[in-house]
């Protein structure tokens, strides 16, 4: 078998090349716009992928049970695709949805796993086995890119799965969309890389679905759609081509800063889905940007709008940094003035406004995916984000030259987004808290210093199986459970804001009366030194449970010892994430959420009382909010199941009575 | 059977009217009984029924109805039904006995229910093709074991007609005895109740105007349901979207093989019919056709979920529509000034209620009889989408306001159902100063207390105009208005 050995001297690739597109089908039938929606996107290479495509994190399987049929798995490592980058752009095509699908969420993925450095694990699956709960490691997100007919796609928790829809075009459609004809979510790139991160995050946090306060859903919203606009700026061709067409003032319309275009059109909107930057007004068929409003955020309740408050608020940041930084570009290229001249921008400047935007977009992406390990495990708020960006940036790039960390908190002001929990808004006081000399002096007990600590972090890099990464982090919750349990780790906890002597009476306990402590994550996470060096460090998450009354007199009830708790409407959680330097054992910032906290409680009991739009579905079927803790708590669906809420997330919104 | 009992007898006031409402169960049954200008009584019934899976429905509406043959003597001079829903009709089918017995000099119905009307014929194609859709999935969702089949069957039975499959008469029948029973004719366009005609006038009764408020006569209104904007998803594309989907899956299993129909997102050749793809090791392996070992989990298959949360969404669209087909009725008491109004709201959803914003006739406009409203009957047992807000509950503008809540609140939340809605129900105490009267609190007492001590002195005219049966079975409570 000579030929067989023969070929084994070339290398393989880098990467496999998949066309794709940039935006969605309706731009290819721009004529300004066609060229550059057709993009070619690079994923690693991967000698094992498999036809579907399988690889090591996804599984396409494309089954339309409306249709009653399944379409063929595509080859991708069939000579004939090799060789021409996957299958062209083609609607019609059921293959090249999944070779999309299936590149989009491979891209998706790639950005979090070299700004997290580390690979990325999909949540567990929680089994019930005669009344414990067990955690069922699974590898690959499974994509379903025709699951129903209806103009929506959502994650699902409980299949670890996303489901993608397809519904024919409303008929008062505008724009390049033919009414009636056929859109299919799985061919937008922002809808995949949107759905894709909710799938991410909520490996990370699977209790980001809890509707614990007014932004949790929010957040886990606009973290999707920040990756995926912030993902529109790694197409140079994209880039340049919109650059050029706005003469580098991307404050202006343009593709980059919205969302979901052809979505948008056919359910019948005046554009895109949602845009980072402006809207159509409808009565005018015109389109105004966006004017920051801190007020805005008073008011708006429901999760998408509050999320577009949010995303607006990160873009604005965006802007602001890339004006600052193309401003010596533009003075060059104006003779000093900074006022560029009428008509087009010359090509050379065209790029080096790009690549500024890139590098923006970039490092904004980084950002907004780093601050995740910086987060609570528990209940976050925006306000919480800002903290989390903040601090990220901080120990990503310590001196803050480009401005990054003032633009951003400018940004938030103008729209009103603040913790409530810091003095002023000056970059030192949003960052985490550190812990003072007798906290880390409990911590060294708990962690045992810098050997102890060792012995946590799991041994692996990039390359390591990710089921053996989950099996080594098991073990390391574990041990570390352990540990906090220990007399020396009780005292620990106190530092860490984990509630382990004389509990409430409503905080869950084990079976022998001490407070339930959940492990949530031991994780590593690496960055870049000031002087260049790789650094690993520690992400530790633990939680606590407690049971939440709507009634506070029952409440305190249960809370003074008067009764025994009853069944719970909700569940209230605490925990803390502790950012540890594995190099001195030092617990770098403690982010908590406290337990015992009466303002949560009551902020909760607001939200799941008054959070829910009244609507015949309610009348029926009961407030979502309370139903998934009332599953919960009954046990009829697993501790992390949240598909309700991801659907409803997705549905129709907003409330107020009009003519 | 209790005996008859002279005491169930309803009598007006001399210038005014009297309003019973009889406790069903769950589901509406009003008498309103008016001093006739030759001194006897005329009566009007508004609907009468309780839902099809009330324990002893039927009991207890045969006993209702043969009061309110003893109540009238015998005679309803109007009878109006507001929607087909099993929960105001039924009670025509549980005592069609007692009615029989009964002169029904007129009867009341909108157009929604001219069978020549062409928005009406639009709503039934509408309604047909939605229910043949929601029986088809229903069977599907039932044989896939889906916990939302039981859901939505218990909530929808009775669109679905699953109640004359159970060998009961369908709402259509229903009707019909109805109109065979009734003197009136219901043949030309104008025997149906349309919004704008009128005012309609109660045969030998003088001061008391009519209006008929909804349903509005487009289909748009009908379909309108919630107060919400529609951000994300356009209902209406995807509702048809799933209907023909649904109808397809029933119709043509081996969707592989026939193109012809719409609906299929490719063209034949790419797809692979599920005989063939359980013979392939991907799709074996990958997706699972059993539970054998070699077939991928069931646990991440998508068997039903297309259909749980579409036909949810679809089943709770078709009843709020046919909630929104109600006949709504104000009747204006014309000797007060300002005229005082008895607003019959039926069930009507968000679109109905709208539509009486423009309202207008000689001298009456659909929001005055809003402002001037002195006697609500609450829309569909208080939910929370049934009560509009600014454009309804706050302009009753009347210190007289009174509530009339039909409702089993204890029976509703059994079935997980929010009737009535916690924050509805709050600030109608608070509108109507605590004058809520409920079908499922009729006192026990022969006093009624106010909600606090201090309201004492405006509660006591109130209690004045109050009476309720007295006998064990609860069966009434009424409220007189006088002018």
């Amino acid at each position: 078998m000579t030929g067989l050995s023969h070929q084994e001297h070339y290398p393989s690739p880098r990467s496999l090349r998949l066309r794709a597109l940039a935006f969605d089908p309706v731009l290819s039938r721009e004529i300004e716009t066609s060229e550059i929606n057709d993009v070619v996107i690079k994923i690693p290479w991967n000698d094992d992928l498999q036809i579907g495509p399988v690889d090591e994190y996804l599984e396409v399987v494309d089954y339309d049970p409306a249709s009653r049929v399944f379409y063929a798995p595509v080859n991708l490592m069939d000579p004939a695709l090799l060789a021409q980058d996957g299958l062209p752009p083609e609607e019609g095509n059921p293959q090249f949805h999944q070779q999309m699908v299936y590149a989009i969420a491979r891209t998706t993925i790639g950005h979090f796993e070299s700004a997290l450095g580390r690979p990325i694990l999909w949540s567990v699956r929680l089994t019930k086995e005669e009344g414990t709960y067990h955690k069922e490691y699974v590898g690959r997100l499974r994509i379903y890119p025709h699951a129903f007919r209806a103009a929506n796609a959502y994650y699902d928790p409980e299949k670890k799965a996303l489901l993608f829809g397809y519904f024919p075009a409303s008929k008062t459609v505008g724009g390049n969309t033919m009414p009636g004809e056929t859109v299919f979510a799985c061919i937008s790139h922002d809808i995949v890389a949107h759905e894709t991160t909710h799938a991410i995050i909520d490996g990370l946090h699977p209790r980001f679905i809890e509707p614990s306060n007014i932004d949790v859903l929010a957040l886990h919203e606009a973290l999707a759609d920040i990756i995926a606009l912030f993902q529109h700026f790694t197409y140079p061709e994209v880039l340049k081509h919109q650059i050029s067409r706005t003469r580098g003032q991307l404050e202006q319309q343009n593709l980059l800063g919205e969302l979901a275009y052809q979505f948008g059109q056919a359910i019948g909107q005046y554009g895109a889905l949602r845009s980072a930057i402006g809207e159509m007004d409808p009565s005018t068929g015109e389109w105004r940007s966006h004017t920051p409003d801190p007020e805005k955020i008073l008011t708006t309740t429901e999760s998408h709008a509050r999320g577009a408050l949010f995303v607006a608020a990160l873009f604005d940041a965006f802007l602001l940094i890339y004006k600052s930084r193309i401003r010596d570009l533009l003075r060059i290229a104006s003779g000093g003035t900074g006022i560029l001249p009428a008509g087009e921008i010359h090509p050379d400047l065209a790029n080096r406004l790009a690549n500024e935007a890139a590098k923006t977009a970039g490092h904004l992406l980084r950002m907004s995916i780093r601050a995740l390990d910086y987060c609570p495990p528990v209940d976050p708020t925006c306000g919480d984000f800002l903290r989390a960006l903040i601090t990220a940036d901080r120990d990503l790039v310590a001196d803050d030259r480009h401005h990054y960390r003032t633009a951003i908190i400018e940004a938030f002001r103008r729209w009103g987004i603040y913790p409530l929990d810091v003095r002023n808004l000056s970059a030192e006081s949003l960052v985490w808290h550190v812990p003072d000399d007798e906290e880390q002096a409990k911590f060294t007990q708990l962690f045992g210093g810098p050997t102890g600590i060792r012995q946590l972090v799991p041994d692996w890099d990039m390359r390591a199986d990710r089921q053996e990464i989950h099996e080594q982090l098991r073990k390391s919750r574990a041990e570390l459970h352990e540990r906090l349990m220990s007399p020396a780790g009780r005292t620990a906890a106190a530092a860490a804001h984990i509630v382990l002597d004389d509990p409430l009476p409503s905080i869950y306990c084990t079976d022998d009366g001490v407070p339930a402590v959940e492990i949530h994550s031991v994780r590593p996470t690496r960055r870049l030194g000031p002087d260049g060096q790789a650094l690993t460090e520690l992400v530790i998450e633990m939680t606590q449970r407690r049971r939440g009354y709507l009634n506070a007199d029952d409440q305190k009830k249960v809370d003074e010892g008067l009764i025994d708790p009853p069944e719970p409407d909700f569940i209230m959680r605490g925990g803390c994430t502790l950012l540890v330097d594995p190099s001195t054992g030092q617990v770098r910032y403690c982010v908590y959420k406290n337990i015992t906290s009466e303002n949560r409680l009551n902020r909760m009991r607001v939200l799941l009382r008054e959070g829910v739009t009244p609507s015949l579905y309610v009348t029926y079927f009961g407030n979502p909010y309370l139903e998934h803790y009332r599953n919960i708590i009954r046990g009829s669906s697993p501790d992390t199941s949240g598909v309700e809420l991801f659907r409803i997330l997705h549905q129709p919104c907003e409330c107020q009575e009009e003519d | 059977m209790p005996p008859s009992d002279p005491s169930q007898r309803i009598y007006p006031p001399e210038r005014g009217v009297t309003v019973r409402m009889y406790a069903t169960g769950f589901g509406d049954c009003f008498l309103l009984a008016f001093p006739g200008e030759d001194g006897n009584p005329r009566y009007v019934l508004i609907d009468c029924g309780v839902h099809d899976r009330y324990p002893k429905g039927r009991e207890r509406l045969e006993a209702i109805a043969r009061d309110i043959a003893e109540a009238t003597n015998r005679h309803l001079h109007v009878v109006a039904v507001t929607h087909e829903h099993s929960d105001h009709l039924y009670g025509f089918m549980y005592g069609e006995e007692y009615f029989a017995e009964c002169e029904i000099d007129e009867l009341w119905l909108a157009w929604t229910e001219d069978p020549d009307h062409p928005v009406a014929q639009e709503l039934t194609r509408l309604f047909g093709k939605r229910i043949q859709a929601l029986k088809v999935a229903l069977t599907r969702l039932q044989a896939a074991g889906n916990p939302y089949a039981e859901r939505i069957a218990l909530l929808f039975g009775f669109d679905l007609g699953a109640n004359t499959a159970r060998g009961m008469k369908g709402n259509k029948e229903i009707l019909t005895f109805l109109r065979e029973k009734s003197r009136n004719p219901l043949e030309r366009p104008e025997d149906y109740k349309t919004p704008g005609r009128g005012p309609l006038e109660i045969p030998g009764v003088r001061g008391v105007k009519g209006y008929v408020l909804g349903p509005p006569e487009d289909v748009a209104s009908i379909k309108r349901l919630d107060s919400q904007k529609e951000t994300y998803l356009q209902p209406l594309t995807e509702e048809t979207a799933l209907i023909s989907a649904i109808l397809e899956a029933a119709d043509v299993p081996l969707a592989g093989d026939s193109q012809e129909i719409q609906g299929y997102p490719f063209d034949a050749t790419y797809s692979v019919s599920l005989e063939k793809a359980v013979e392939m090791d991907f799709f074996r392996e990958m997706y699972g056709f059993s539970d054998e070992k070699g077939h991928g989990p069931r646990w991440r298959r998508i068997e039903s979920d297309w259909l749980e949360e579409g036909v949810t969404q679809l089943a709770l669209r078709v009843s709020g529509m046919v909630n929104n087909t109600s006949l709504v009725l104000a009747f204006a008491l014309t000797d007060a000034t300002p005229p005082k109004v008895l607003l019959f709201a039926g069930d009507a959803q968000v679109g109905n209620w709208l539509s009486w914003q423009k309202a207008a006739w000689e001298g009456m406009t659909g929001r005055d009889l809003i402002r001037q409203t002195v006697l609500y009957k609450v829309g569909h047992h208080g939910s929370a989408n049934a009560t509009l807000r600014e454009k309804g509950l706050e302009m009753m503008e009347s210190t007289e306001l009174v509530a009339m809540l039909p409702v089993h609140q204890e029976w509703a939340n059994k079935q997980g159902w929010h009737h009535p809605d916690e924050k509805v129900l709050a600030r109608l105490l608070q509108r109507a100063r605590g004058r809520v009267i409920r079908s499922d609190t009729i006192p026990d007492s022969d006093s009624l207390a106010p909600p606090d001590e201090s309201r004492e002195a405006e509660w006591e005219p109130f209690r004045k105009h109050l009476a309720w049966d007295k006998s064990p079975d609860k069966r009434w409570i009424q409220y007189t208005i006088e002018v």
